[in-house]
């Protein structure tokens, strides 16, 4: 139902490990993920989903290991550098600008794009305006995309749950990433934002050919929708596969429902 | 005007007379884009003849579902012009209904928005065999459709253009093959007792009723209007004259959701909505009254009053002295003209209601913060019947008689039509057509008198005058009406008739306004089942059934009434499409209930369906309160 992936990988990740003092919450990880695919992480509470994700994207520093991203290595660059390479993510609890609007959050994604001198910025002449144009005419195809034209100029803070978790997809879009990490991107959600957010989801991924990695609790999503699932426990990860492996797969069963 | 008998020969004469100017106007990237004449001309001629390439001929039907946008309108312009007929959907109507539609009406293609809609479509397409293809505009998400019976909209013009190349001169050929007689459009009307029927409309048909609206309510080359009712309506098509006709810019909004900032963007010099949609502007405004500062309260309920005043006189046609002149032009600086402003009617003209009863108190109110909305009377089989003109508005009428309608009371108070803008026929059964159209008179199974000033008075449908077991007269919809002002109440149906001595009410509670009390008022609820049975709620909606009746002649008082657990539901087949009540329907399916009314119990037990968040189903018992609206009176 989704692109194939067979564009080969454009995320290895070789060995990585992450120590918090010593407790390891990652030990020797290593998994890739193929170009176009949809990819999910699942696991049981403290699994070390969310590690991964933080991670890859800079926020933490992993104590051993590598990351690829395109054949780049990209271990232990700080966030800022790793959003530049393409790399785009949302989080598990909602990191937005709560006083800027709908449209200035999206728009503060874009400064990764917007290059021009202080004069002409001050000015708003030549190169600053016309980058700022393009910023947001970009920003508004988002918007028409994620079907957020309502809510538009609303501020963030005001905003249900649901309609907050998208304008965070919306802002990860902004980057134009080629892959995005999605932390539980309907979490929380009722089954008719659950239905909306998915199907954005599977949009983003079909029309504009970003990859995609979820970490997601709702299994019927996952199984729905994944190429591939990756299945953590304790840090280790214990199963990869397709959906229908995953589900018969003994281990899996044994980390969700525990031992007979 | 027999010259320009259909809308794509007004088509052809507007590009020649203005190509160059805006012929409307759509949101798009938050920006407003202007089509002239010469694109909407480009736009149909592609469209159309891409469409005669693929096997479409004059008389030929197609089905059109989608909200309304450019592309919808262009299609409409599209099909006529080859001489189809376009077959008006309803873009929320259910896999079923649109089957049974687009099967009826022997559409040979389907012209449909977006995934949504295919989706709907392919769910049906068994039973559709008679389609040949399945055109959308909108391509978002239909990347990965492979399905051969898909085209999309470009690929249809695409091929239109080439077939141009070919022929050049076939497109003006079509049209001025089309007569004014042709059939132009069928509408399914919305079915409140049976299933829906095609109403056959001709061009004639169409533009005569247009152009009694552009009578009444005349608009000039370049003014404003927004789009704003479904494109099945059929006064969607009245309203395309405005454009054909007069060079008005349609503007469409961006999205349904954001109709009421495009409103304000446009402020149009027209604009029609529905009853309903008035009663939840009002029912908006007053819950943004209640949650403003003190001193914005203050304000709005100093001079409400004297707009209501001023309103009044006006109406008896009554002096207005200056001191309440002055006061009045006061609040409306201070209060009444930035609320047309947030409502987006600074700049209009011509307010218009129509299709459904609205109760006077609706009137009054716009009327006293400068809003003076009139009515339209008419309907699909009809056409534009009557219209309030301006300096001509009396807001218990439906408005003054058309000129060039031939109107006429039946002996037992029904409204007779004849005239151009009547329907042909109801598609593939004459049976109906006979039982409705005799002596060339339109039987509008609406009851209603003229007075003196040729202005037409609507009661109600005939078949729901009713009345109580002592004979007494009374019109549901009227007492609805007046209950539906409170902010309280949602929806609401009216209970009596024969067998009984009394009627009594069945009330949707308004969750929003009652949630907002609710918690002003320290009362905590859990679901709006909780919220409904609420002793306090009860109290609530007891003031509002007291109030309303006073106004209310003795037998037609309300005397009990019950909250429901739930609201009213078109998706249960509670409601048409166009929100009115089914109410024989409703009255069987609440049949226990209402029996429970008139045998004096206080309460009645009910079971509903909760969903858990597993997706499990599970039943709830509850018990419904049966209200008295007097407290201490037995009722009997």
């Amino acid at each position: 139902m989704t692109n194939d992936g067979n564009g080969g990988p454009i995320l290895r990740c070789e060995d990585v490990s992450l120590k918090f003092g010593s407790i390891q919450a990652l030990s020797n990880m290593t998994f890739d993920v193929n170009k176009g695919e949809i990819v999910s992480i699942i696991g049981p509470n403290g699994a070390g989903k969310t590690s991964v994700i933080n991670t890859i994207t800079g926020f933490y520093r992993p104590s051993g290991g590598n990351i690829y991203f395109k054949d780049k290595n990209i271990t232990g660059l700080p966030p800022h550098k790793i959003c530049v390479h393409g790399i785009a993510r949302t989080f598990q609890n909602i990191e937005l600008f709560r006083g800027l609007s709908v449209l200035e959050n999206l728009l503060a994604a874009r400064h990764i794009y917007l290059k021009s001198n202080l004069l002409s910025c001050c000015l708003y002449f030549g190169l600053a305006q016309k980058k700022e144009i393009e910023a947001r005419e970009f920003v508004e195809e988002i918007i028409d995309f994620l079907e957020m034209e309502a809510i538009r100029k609303q501020e963030v803070g005001i905003l249900p749950y649901g309609q907050r978790k998208r304008v965070e997809l919306g802002r990860a879009l902004a980057l134009e990433p080629e892959i995005i990490f999605l932390d539980e991107p309907t979490a929380g959600m009722n089954v008719e934002e659950k239905e909306d957010m998915v199907r954005f989801i599977l949009d983003v991924n079909e029309d504009r050919g970003t990859t995609i990695v979820l970490v997601e609790h709702d299994m019927d999503m996952v199984m729905d929708i994944s190429d591939k699932v990756i299945v953590f426990d304790f840090g280790m990860k214990i199963a990869e596969g397709l959906p229908v492996e995953i589900k018969e797969d003994k281990r899996v069963i044994k980390a969700y429902l525990g031992e007979k | 005007m027999s010259e320009f008998d259909t809308y794509p020969k007004l088509l052809i004469r507007n590009v020649k007379l203005h190509g160059d100017r805006v012929a409307l106007r759509r949101k798009n990237l938050g920006i407003w884009q202007n089509h002239t004449w010469n694109d909407c001309y480009e736009q149909v001629k592609s469209l159309c003849l891409g469409l005669v390439d693929l096997g479409l001929r004059r008389g030929d039907k197609v089905a059109l579902i989608g909200d309304d946008e450019p592309e919808g309108f262009w299609a409409e312009a599209a099909i006529q012009a080859a001489g189809g007929v376009v077959v008006a959907m309803w873009s929320d109507s259910i896999a079923a209904e649109a089957a049974y539609i687009i099967r009826h009406s022997d559409s040979k293609f389907v012209i449909s928005e977006d995934q949504e809609q295919v989706d709907k479509i392919l769910e049906i397409k068994e039973s559709i065999p008679g389609v040949e293809k399945v055109i959308y505009w909108d391509p978002k998400g239909m990347r990965k459709y492979d399905d051969p019976i898909l085209s999309s909209y470009e690929e249809i013009k695409k091929i239109g253009s080439a077939y141009a190349e070919k022929n050049p001169a076939a497109f003006e050929a079509l049209i001025e093959g089309g007569k004014g007689s042709d059939a132009a459009q069928m509408s399914y009307t919305s079915g409140t007792t049976s299933l829906p029927k095609g109403v056959v409309l001709t061009h004639n048909a169409i533009i005569a009723s247009a152009r009694r609206m552009q009578e009444y309510a005349p608009l000039e080359i370049g003014e404003d209007v927004i789009t704003t009712l479904a494109s099945a309506s059929v006064f969607h098509s009245w309203f395309s004259g405005y454009s054909y006709m007069r060079g008005v810019i349609i503007n469409f909004p961006e999205e349904p959701e954001t109709l009421m900032h495009d409103y304000r963007e446009i402020s149009p010099r027209f604009l029609l909505v529905t009853p309903r949609q008035w009663e939840s502007l009002s029912s908006m405004t007053q819950t943004r009254i209640n949650d403003a500062g003190f001193l914005k309260q203050f304000v709005y309920n100093l001079f409400l009053p004297i707009g209501y005043k001023v309103a009044d006189l006006s109406t008896s046609r009554e002096k207005i002295d200056l001191t309440l002149k002055i006061f009045n032009k006061l609040g409306d600086l201070l209060v009444f003209a930035p609320i047309r402003d947030k409502l987006g009617l600074t700049k209009t003209k011509y307010p218009v209601t129509g299709s459904a009863f609205l109760s006077p108190d609706f009137f009054r109110y716009y009327q006293a913060i400068g809003i003076n909305l009139r009515q339209i009377y008419g309907s699909t089989e009809a056409g534009v019947v009557s219209m309030h003109s301006s300096g001509e508005i009396d807001n218990d009428s439906v408005g003054k008689l058309c000129d060039g309608v031939d109107v006429k009371i039946s002996e037992d108070q029904e409204i007779l039509v004849r005239g151009e803008s009547i329907f042909t026929e109801y598609y593939k059964n004459p049976e109906k057509t006979d039982q409705v159209i005799k002596n060339g008179w339109f039987h509008t199974g609406d009851s209603g008198y003229i007075n003196d000033r040729n202005h037409l008075f609507y009661l109600d449908r005939i078949e729901n005058l009713d009345e109580l077991n002592n004979g007494h007269k009374y019109a549901p919809a009227y007492i609805e009406g007046k209950l539906k002002f409170s902010r309280f109440i949602q929806d609401v149906m009216v209970v009596g008739g024969k067998n009984r001595g009394y009627l009594s009410v069945i009330i949707n509670i308004d969750f929003e306004s009652i949630g907002k009390w609710a918690e002003s008022n320290r009362l905590t609820y859990t679901t709006f089942v909780d919220l409904s049975q609420k002793n306090e709620v009860g109290s609530l909606i007891r003031n509002d059934l007291k109030r309303v009746n006073n106004t209310l002649p003795k037998e037609s008082k309300v005397r009990k009434f019950v909250l429901l657990h739930k609201e009213f539901d078109a998706d249960e087949g509670e409601l048409t499409r166009t929100r009115k009540l089914k109410r024989q329907f409703l009255q069987v399916r609440y049949k226990d209930l209402i029996d429970a009314v008139y045998e004096n119990k206080k309460e009645i037990p009910i079971v509903t369906e909760v969903k858990y968040r597993d997706g499990r189903k599970g039943n709830v018992e509850t018990n419904l309160k049966i209200h008295s609206v007097d407290e201490n009176g037995v009722p009997g």
